[in-house]
């Protein structure tokens, strides 16, 4: 189960502090609570801006490699790539002649999505 | 929005209104994740956008004329969010030079053909001379000009235009099932769901 995500362990401390701050920092601000990101990007909208805008850039080889880096950082830091990028770097792994490798990460992707659908 | 709560969103690519032939690939370049990051699954852009040429859409504006019940069916989207690009790029004036990105988007659920939201987003960032008269005046425009072309500012000002639309107070998109009121609520609800998966 290469693209498994992991799942979170409990950081009760330093989830309560973050918390704290950001409950601060709308107070002293006074606008709305800011939101923190629900996910992990790395470069996956640089590198769909790539590939479209500079012909030659942004390959699929580079990109499977961004894209796997971002996905291990997720997974280092008990957090979640967005929505998508399992599915981009499927997409990848066919343009680079790999089907099994495709196959693999598009279906973490579907499943993920379809796990969310049910359960929330 | 408060009858029907979408949980995941297709966009499709822009329709193009501006000379600039890259628009619409640099406006999908910048929405996945101010829509995903109010709690939608967002299908991939670039995956669909394949996908549609693959079955005999080979422009936006072909794309944009599949009936809603086919993208049901076939992608499985609660609601597609339509775009409508007016303006994109640079504008030369006689002191000064701004880039301008301007685009309408809708939401419309798959199912009923209603419209959920719509937004204008827009940026534009004026260069402006140092203010030495017309002679520094236009010399200055000249630079920027130059500057400007060397480096495309249309990205980072389509990033700011989507996420200031989608997360205005009041005009901004409502939150939807991935994002709860408290981002840590949220974040404890996804990593649970991961734990109920079944293939583990």
């Amino acid at each position: 189960m290469p693209y498994q995500h992991k799942r979170h362990h409990g950081k009760t401390y330093s989830r309560t502090a973050a918390r704290a701050t950001l409950l601060a920092i709308a107070i002293v601000s006074g606008c709305a609570t800011p939101q923190a990101d629900l996910y992990q990007w790395g470069r996956y909208e640089t590198l769909i801006l790539d590939m479209y805008t500079k012909p030659g850039k942004a390959t699929p080889a580079e990109q499977i490699q961004q894209l796997e880096a971002t996905i291990q950082l997720a997974e280092n830091q008990n957090t979640l790539v967005g929505p998508g990028i399992y599915a981009h770097l499927g997409f990848m792994y066919t343009l680079a002649n790999k089907p099994e490798k495709a196959q693999a990460a598009s279906n973490v992707d579907r499943h993920t999505g379809a796990v969310r659908a049910v359960r929330l | 929005m408060a009858r029907v709560k979408p949980r995941s969103i297709l966009v499709i690519p822009p329709l193009n209104n501006s000379i600039e032939v890259y628009a619409p690939y640099v406006f999908l370049s910048t929405i996945t994740k101010p829509l995903a990051e109010k709690g939608f699954y967002v299908y991939p852009v670039a995956v669909i956008d394949h996908f549609l040429k693959e079955n005999g859409l080979p422009t936006p504006a072909e794309m944009n004329q599949v009936p809603l019940d086919a993208l049901r069916k076939n992608i499985g989207a609660d609601a597609v969010l339509y775009t409508n690009i007016e303006q994109w790029g640079q504008k030369f004036e006689i002191i000064s030079s701004r880039t301008v990105v301007s685009a309408q988007m809708r939401l419309v659920d798959t199912r009923s053909g209603e419209l959920l939201w719509n937004a204008h987003a827009y940026a534009q960032q004026q260069s402006n001379d140092s203010g030495n008269g017309w002679a520094g005046a236009i010399i200055g425009a000249v630079i920027t000009q130059i500057l400007s072309n060397a480096q495309d500012l249309t990205p980072e000002l389509s990033r700011q235009a989507n996420e200031a639309a989608i997360r205005h107070t009041q005009s901004g998109l409502p939150n939807g099932p991935y994002r709860q009121t408290d981002p840590f609520v949220s974040t404890e609800r996804v990593s649970a769901e991961q734990t109920a998966d079944p293939t583990q």
